[in-house]
């Protein structure tokens, strides 16, 4: 395409628009409103993955000895056993001893509180045990309870199975509920600008009659109609990345510093990470929203 | 130039038949009438030349091409050596006749440079200079078909059709028109007019082909019209084919009809 054409699509684009303003405005509305929840729905489930992702570097899931078991070759039995779960990609064994000296400095108790205690006796061993993927826990957790050759010797079990879950599901179902009004905007977004762009065909056809007989190519004739479709698309994709953009430092800032105790230490992702990733992406959908939308118009009423 | 060989038309939306085993032969430089009633087969004639309809069987070439083997993305192609000018001029309205000649060139994406230099050239040869910033609503009807007659030649096509060219002018104005036809073809520019106007086809005194029933009857050099095809004359058949009576009032041409 030679750069005269691809002005003057632009050029024939921009006038189309203006000419049908309230279809237009109607059609970067709905993408905008799409897109504006696509782009949140990414920001959220981005800022949720990341905070999983933290806590699943420190996943673990702790699992206390039966006192019966032996030391020695039993006890390296049972650690083979554990490391042969596909799911467990190392172990950590704590003594007795070690155990009770973490969970003092833990709990950050004095020595003397335990008093004549028998040190040695007092916690049982135990094995910390790391999960290749957060979603297995569950997963894990149930064959240590239930499989026959690592639950007889397993005195209890402690993990943050709950909370992981928690926020598994909330992640879900975000995902779920967005994609879905994601969809439906989708669909009315193309549908919007496949009338926007039908308008505009229709309002061209003596143009469009012309063009054929004087010897104008397909390309040439449907280029604007494209070019109308893909601005509609990425000026409906450029108001919800105004949006966000403005927004999100301003909302983690005010997150981060703004002395709330149960967001502290949180991972959220900051704009650098999040934005070379949306930025274009976002003004891809909006694109191929507009460009698909067109081309199928075409497609449908437009005989060239 | 143009070459027809047992060339025939069935419209397969009503079964007409448009042409019927017609050979004709025009050659480079030439100038020649088609003349016929209404639905003798002179506006299916021009529909073929520039593709708007293909043929049913035979062979149509035109510059050489064999157009019935055309693919539909090389009809364009085909277009930019056919000028084509209708009876209702089919002018864009919201353009002056500058920008309406211009506009061919565009879409052939010609250089803004090749556009100055080409478009005052025939708006001088058709006589519109002064024009040149004119609307079309605000030309005769006799410029406005000199505009189109512009746009027609601007890309300088080897070949040009004219489908009732005069048909919405009166006489003198009419006759000017066949002028800058004549001054068109003169510059070696091969020249088909299909048209009612009798008393123009005799005062020309060029090649003129007879359509009857879809078939050629008669092709004379020098030929004149008919007194019957006179009698037959105030039934426009392009209106059929173009729907022109509502052009005007549409702003334009509808190329669906």
């Amino acid at each position: 395409m030679k750069i005269r054409s691809f002005s003057r699509y632009l050029v024939e684009a921009l006038r189309s628009i203006a000419r049908n303003k309230m279809m237009s405005f109607t059609s970067v509305i709905i993408v905008s409103a799409c897109l504006l929840i696509m782009t949140l729905m990414y920001v959220v489930t981005a800022n949720l993955s990341s905070m999983l992702d933290e806590v699943m570097t420190d996943v673990r899931i702790a699992i206390f000895v039966e006192d019966f078991v032996p030391e020695g070759q039993p006890l390296l039995d049972m650690r083979q056993t554990l490391l042969d779960h596909p799911h467990i990609t190392s172990i950590i064994f704590f003594t007795r001893e070690e155990n009770l000296e973490n969970m003092i400095e833990s709990l950050g108790w004095e020595e003397d509180l335990l008093g004549g205690l028998d040190r040695t006796t007092l916690l049982n061993r135990r094995f910390d045990l790391f999960v290749n993927d957060v979603e297995n826990v569950h997963e894990v957790v149930s064959w240590l309870e239930n499989a026959p050759i690592i639950a007889p010797l397993v005195y209890s079990i402690s993990s943050d199975e709950e909370i992981i879950g928690t926020l598994i599901g909330i992640n879900r179902t975000i995902t779920i509920v967005s994609a879905s009004i994601i969809g439906v905007l989708a669909i009315l977004s193309v549908i919007i600008i496949m009338n926007t762009i039908r308008l505009t065909i229709d309002s061209r056809k003596v143009q469009i009659g012309i063009m054929k007989f004087i010897g104008a190519t397909n390309g040439f004739i449907r280029g604007p109609f494209i070019f109308e479709g893909m601005l509609l698309g990425l000026v409906g994709a450029a108001i919800p990345l105004l949006v966000v953009i403005t927004m999100y430092d301003g909302l983690m800032n005010s997150l981060i510093y703004g002395n709330i105790p149960d967001v502290q230490g949180l991972a959220f992702l900051t704009g650098g990470d999040l934005f070379p990733i949306l930025i274009p992406a976002v003004l891809g959908i909006g694109a191929f929203l507009g460009v698909f939308s067109s081309v199928v118009t075409i497609r449908k009423y437009l005989n060239v | 130039m143009l070459e027809l060989i047992n060339a025939t038309k069935i419209y397969t939306d009503n079964g007409a038949v448009g042409l019927q085993n017609v050979d004709l032969f025009v050659d480079a430089g030439e100038f020649a009438f088609v003349c016929g009633h209404s639905g003798s087969g002179k506006t299916t004639l021009i529909k073929l030349i520039f593709c708007e309809e293909r043929l049913t069987s035979g062979h149509l070439f035109v510059d050489g091409v064999d157009i019935t083997k055309l693919r539909k993305k090389e009809i364009p192609y085909l277009r930019r050596r056919v000028g084509v000018v209708f009876q209702d001029f089919r002018l864009l309205p919201n353009k002056t006749v500058y920008e309406n000649i211009a506009f061919a060139m565009e879409v052939v994406e010609a250089s803004y440079r090749d556009i100055r230099r080409e478009v005052p050239k025939v708006l001088s040869m058709v006589g519109l200079t002064a024009k040149a910033k004119s609307y079309p609503k605000q030309l005769s009807g006799g410029e406005r078909q000199r505009t189109a007659l512009a746009r027609a030649i601007v890309n300088k096509p080897p070949f040009l059709v004219a489908d009732e060219p005069t048909g919405n002018l009166d006489p003198d104005t009419a006759w000017e028109i066949m002028q800058v036809l004549e001054d068109i073809n003169a510059i070696g520019t091969t020249v088909l007019v299909a048209t009612h106007a009798w008393d123009i086809v005799d005062n020309m005194q060029k090649r003129v082909i007879k359509f009857e029933n879809a078939r050629i009857v008669r092709d004379d050099e020098g030929g004149y019209a008919d007194e019957e095809l006179y009698e037959c004359s105030t039934d426009d058949d392009s209106h059929e084919y173009y729907g022109t009576d509502d052009f005007e009032d549409e702003g334009g041409y509808d190329d669906e009809d």
